[in-house]
């Protein structure tokens, strides 16, 4: 008994449920999920070479130093390695400053490819960012409607026991009205409807868990939505033709396909540009002393003992034909198949938002056909249950009707979450939240 | 003589004029009515303490605005004009007795719900007209439409309940399908045993 009250006591208390809206779901995971993380690292890597390539017009400076030891006069003489009287330190100092003053386009192509290259790291920010609200639409709502279906299927249990013990009394009793087929015909429901609990148990604790996840949140913060019901996103869909223009210009596959082709373009830039020289201006440095030498000297390899500085304009050029051919060749091919990617990526988009639009487009008349299907079902057995309550109707009314509530019911919610889960599909598609760029109500 | 007739023939005209506008019952009137009611029965369910005393209630409530007569006669529609005075007006009390344990049974002491119109009335013919409302509440809903039928008759209400529709389900037709099953089967008398049977349980 102590035990136990001890153990009540050093218990962990349940952490309390949070509840979070769709709006507030959208902002957080974009904040904290691991896929938008990366994808804005992503982002700042190609800025930082963008930042990079505007360095390359500051100059560039070599230092070398170098300290030692030597002999008087600097050198050894082969014949007389015993006649050295003294040694001494050598200090030796170098500085060599190149200034680009230019370089026929080789910086600009770097940079041009650089811009464009952060023009994809933007794109694919977009694109996770789509890609995670996705999958949060798809979280919220299976959870929005395994709650709602979680009622059903308990009130559709009620029935199925109440019907049940009904049946029983009249099979104890032996009464006359009891027909053991109608009783079986009922248990033979009880595994269909056993198997929508766990299917819908499934789905309730997997939207769940996906709903943390995407939060990044550990298994003692559960989360939940907000709502409790599911229902029609306010959405009014516009002409077909207005998303197919939006999607070529604002799908991130899109830009990211097309910024990859002009990337490509300022690289075959960049790299002609490499075939021709570069002016710069040289300054260099030297001092070399030891306190071994009083005179000026020349010392192998090592320059005049003293100081001497310059300045001059120089040009560099190194030419690899070969090389360079070869360079011009795969970055043309690879330019093509960009294009062609390119190509394939609008095509892509055309193909998907015709997808998603004709079946939006269906959905809504879907939805309201399904309305009036559940209303039907469920007017259906509040009358077949009367009848039979009171007499004057017979049971398998009453199961049938029970198992259409239960159908209709499931296919209008799935209908609805369907909807919802397509628009924003069809936002991610065209590269536009419709919900608040529309925003009319249905 | 010909202007004789004629001020005789426009007063003719002028007398049918003024009584088909008299025949024709206003649809407001019940509009009124299931408004009025309607507000009744909330008040009545929403001040009840327990069920026998709400079920009494409502059975004169009821009986003030549903015409039985004719709610019956319909859902034995093809049998009634067999069915001798005796018989009508056993079948008449059997049948209120079932609508009132029925409706009675939707209601539990003290629940709170309101009703409200839903779209325009329509007239069926001349003397008869639907109107469409909405119940809603905390626990429930349901589109219920009243079809009203004008009953000339003096002292009593112009117009009365002569079915009920639920969620699109019409009381009458619903009743009169289960009862020809056990008419055709099993005939008039064993039908109204089985509705006063059923009636008189709680």
């Amino acid at each position: 008994m102590i035990a136990l009250l001890t153990a009540l006591v050093l218990a962990t208390p349940l952490a309390p449920v949070e509840t979070i809206d769709w709006p507030t779901l959208v902002t957080r995971i974009q904040a904290t999920n691991p896929l938008m993380r990366e994808a804005r690292a992503g982002l700042e890597r190609f800025e930082a070479a963008l930042k990079g390539t505007q360095w390359r017009y500051f100059p560039v400076f070599e230092l070398k130093a170098h300290v030692g030891i030597g002999p008087e006069g600097g050198a050894l003489e082969a014949d007389a390695p015993a006649e050295v009287q003294r040694w001494g330190d050598t200090y030796r100092v170098g500085v060599v400053v190149e200034q680009p003053l230019y370089t026929f386009g080789k910086i600009e192509g770097l940079k041009a490819a650089a811009r464009h290259g952060v023009e994809i790291g933007e794109a694919v920010v977009q694109a996770a960012r789509w890609e995670l609200i996705a999958r949060a639409a798809r979280a919220y709502q299976g959870a929005l409607m395994a709650r709602e279906v979680e009622a059903t299927l308990r009130e559709g249990r009620r029935w199925v026991d109440k019907v049940n013990q009904r049946l029983e009394a009249l099979r104890r009793s032996d009464a006359a009205d009891y027909d053991p087929l109608v009783h079986l015909r009922l248990k033979s429901r009880v595994g269909d409807l056993a198997q929508m609990e766990s299917d819908n148990a499934a789905l309730l604790s997997e939207s769940h868990d996906a709903l943390r996840m995407l939060l990044s949140r550990p298994v003692d913060q559960p989360v939940r939505p907000h709502e409790d019901q599911v229902e029609v996103s306010a959405f009014a869909l516009k002409p077909l033709a207005y998303y197919l223009e939006v999607a070529q210009k604002s799908r991130p596959e899109v830009t990211i396909a097309e910024a990859k082709v002009q990337a490509q373009g300022a690289l075959m830039k960049q790299a002609r540009a490499e075939m021709l020289p570069e002016l710069l201006l040289l300054g260099e440095f030297h001092a070399l002393g030891s306190e071994t030498l009083e005179r000026p000297l020349a010392l192998p390899n090592q320059g005049s003992v003293g100081m001497s500085a310059g300045v001059l304009f120089a040009m560099r050029w190194r030419f690899d034909a070969g090389s360079s051919l070869h360079r011009s060749a795969e970055l043309d091919a690879r330019a093509r198949q960009l294009r062609a990617a390119a190509d394939k990526a609008q095509q892509a988009t055309e193909a998907e938002v015709r997808r998603l639009y004709g079946r939006l487009s269906r959905q809504r008349d879907l939805i309201a056909a399904k309305r009036e299907s559940r209303a039907a079902a469920k007017s259906w057995l509040i009358n077949a249950w009367e009848l039979y309550d009171t007499g004057f109707g017979k049971l398998p009314e009453v199961m049938d009707a029970l198992e259409r509530v239960w159908l209709t019911r499931l296919g209008h919610l799935h209908a609805i979450v369907t909807h919802n889960v397509m628009v924003i599909e069809l936002s991610g598609t065209v590269g536009l939240d419709l919900l608040t760029a529309q925003g009319e109500a249905p | 003589m010909l202007t004789r007739i004629a001020m005789l023939l426009v007063a003719l005209l002028s007398l049918s004029f003024a009584s088909s506008v008299q025949a024709a019952p206003k649809v407001q009137a019940a509009v009124e009515l299931i408004e009025e009611t309607s507000g009744r029965v909330a008040r009545l369910v929403k001040g009840a303490e327990e069920a026998s005393s709400l079920r009494a209630s409502l059975d004169t409530l009821l009986g003030e605005i549903v015409d039985f007569r004719r709610f019956g006669q319909r859902t034995l529609s093809g049998h009634w004009e067999g069915l001798n005075a005796t018989e009508r007006e056993r079948f008449e009390q059997a049948f209120r007795a079932l609508v009132l344990s029925l409706y009675a049974k939707r209601f539990t002491p003290g629940m709170v719900f309101t009703t409200s119109l839903r779209g325009s009335p329509e007239r069926l013919e001349a003397d008869r007209v639907k109107v469409f409302t909405t119940v809603s509440g905390p626990k429930a809903g349901a589109d219920v439409d009243y079809e009203l039928s004008y009953a000339a008759r003096p002292a009593q209400a112009a117009w009365r309940v002569s079915d009920l529709v639920i969620d699109g389900v019409s009381m009458v037709q619903n009743w009169r399908n289960a009862f020809k099953r056990i008419l055709d089967r099993d005939g008039f008398e064993a039908l109204v045993t089985k509705i006063e049977r059923r009636a008189s349980r709680p």
